[in-house]
């Protein structure tokens, strides 16, 4: 992607690894802060941590883009930007639906003032859809997709995934969003807005489940050793050990070798 | 133990006793060792992996050639803030 530049008004997850991935395709980055500078900075850490120290969790998803304060509130501020986006292939931003309107950066705006902009929105919700207006999260959007609901063990309470997979995900869609959008651009001339949200993207990567709760009789829920995948025959799952725990996959067939394996 | 699952497997056992046959692996496997139950398993050719924890991921060398080359400034860093 070298030669395309990306305004980034991003903050919290998915927008920044959207950013950050961009950024490693060979885009140039340049990430739009407040003028204190993204709170994660700092904000984000352990509570032994100095207070100055920069964030772990910032660094992890914050790579390979430049950066500038810009008080957008002032018309220095404005002006400053908008000769930014004149230059900009690229708009990503992940703010609640609205946000960036109220600042005369919205979507149907600035694609009308450049028609070659590609303005990319994340959203924790379907954009046109009743939540649109609600503020979303990973771990908020695992429970409510149902992701949550498929972890942990019959026995326990739901678990969610370890890692920020929702936000992560929606990255990774936003991203192929926008190369199709630049691809698009290539043809055609113009740009488009390109809108991704985090529930839709949870439910996408339940494809398997959701096949299997909207076509089969056996519903996934979860097993004793915390397998979800009903499809999955035994031992399809994780096992604890004296010292640890291990993962095993195989086939029924292979079932009666692992008993044998311990005679 | 051959004795106990290979009756669980008739059928679709495999799919329906799923819960059972775990149940009877973990009580063996609660016995071993990770490292002990992975090469006594080895033979079978199932496809299985310990419960690694990231830091060890990250120790691993295939992993660690990769993502200090890709990681590094900002694993320094937070290394450092700590």
């Amino acid at each position: 992607m070298t030669g395309i530049r990306v305004l980034a008004f991003t903050h919290y997850a998915a927008g920044p690894i959207a950013a950050q991935y961009l950024g490693s395709l060979g885009a140039d980055v340049i990430k739009i802060e407040a003028p204190a500078g993204d709170y994660q900075r700092t904000g984000i850490k352990e509570p032994t941590a100095a207070a100055e120290a920069p964030s772990p969790y910032f660094l992890g998803i914050n790579r390979n883009q430049r950066s500038l304060s810009i008080d957008l509130k002032k018309p220095e501020g404005q002006a400053i930007i908008r000769e930014m986006i004149s230059g900009a292939d690229i708009i990503l931003e992940n703010f609640r639906p609205g946000v960036l309107d109220r600042m005369g950066l919205g979507s149907a705006a600035l694609i009308e003032e450049h028609p070659r902009l590609i303005y990319c929105s994340i959203a924790a919700y379907d954009p046109a859809g009743p939540s649109r207006s609600k503020p979303g999260q990973d771990l908020i959007i695992q429970a409510l997709s149902g992701i949550a609901s498929l972890g942990g063990t019959a026995d326990g309470p739901p678990v969610a995934a370890g890692a920020y997979i929702v936000d992560t995900y929606t990255a990774s869609q936003a991203v192929i969003g926008i190369q199709a959008a630049l691809r698009q651009r290539d043809q055609t001339g113009r740009g488009q807005w390109v809108r991704v949200d985090m529930m839709s993207c949870a439910l996408h990567l339940l494809a398997s489940e959701s096949s299997y709760s909207l076509n089969a009789e056996r519903q996934a829920s979860r097993g004793r050793n915390g397998i979800s995948h009903s499809h999955q025959p035994a031992p399809y799952g994780i096992y604890s050990t004296r010292d640890g725990a291990i993962a095993l996959v195989a086939h029924p067939i292979a079932l009666s070798d692992i008993a044998a394996a311990w005679i | 133990m051959t004795d106990r699952i290979v009756p669980l497997l008739e059928g679709k056992g495999a799919w329906t006793k799923r819960d059972e046959i775990a149940a009877i692996l973990s009580e063996r496997l609660r016995q071993l060792t990770s490292e002990d139950a992975l090469s006594r398993l080895a033979p079978t050719g199932i496809l299985m992996a310990p419960v690694r924890t990231v830091e060890q991921a990250l120790a691993d060398p295939d992993v660690a050639s990769d993502w200090s080359a890709r990681l590094s400034t900002a694993m320094e860093v937070a290394i450092a803030s700590r």
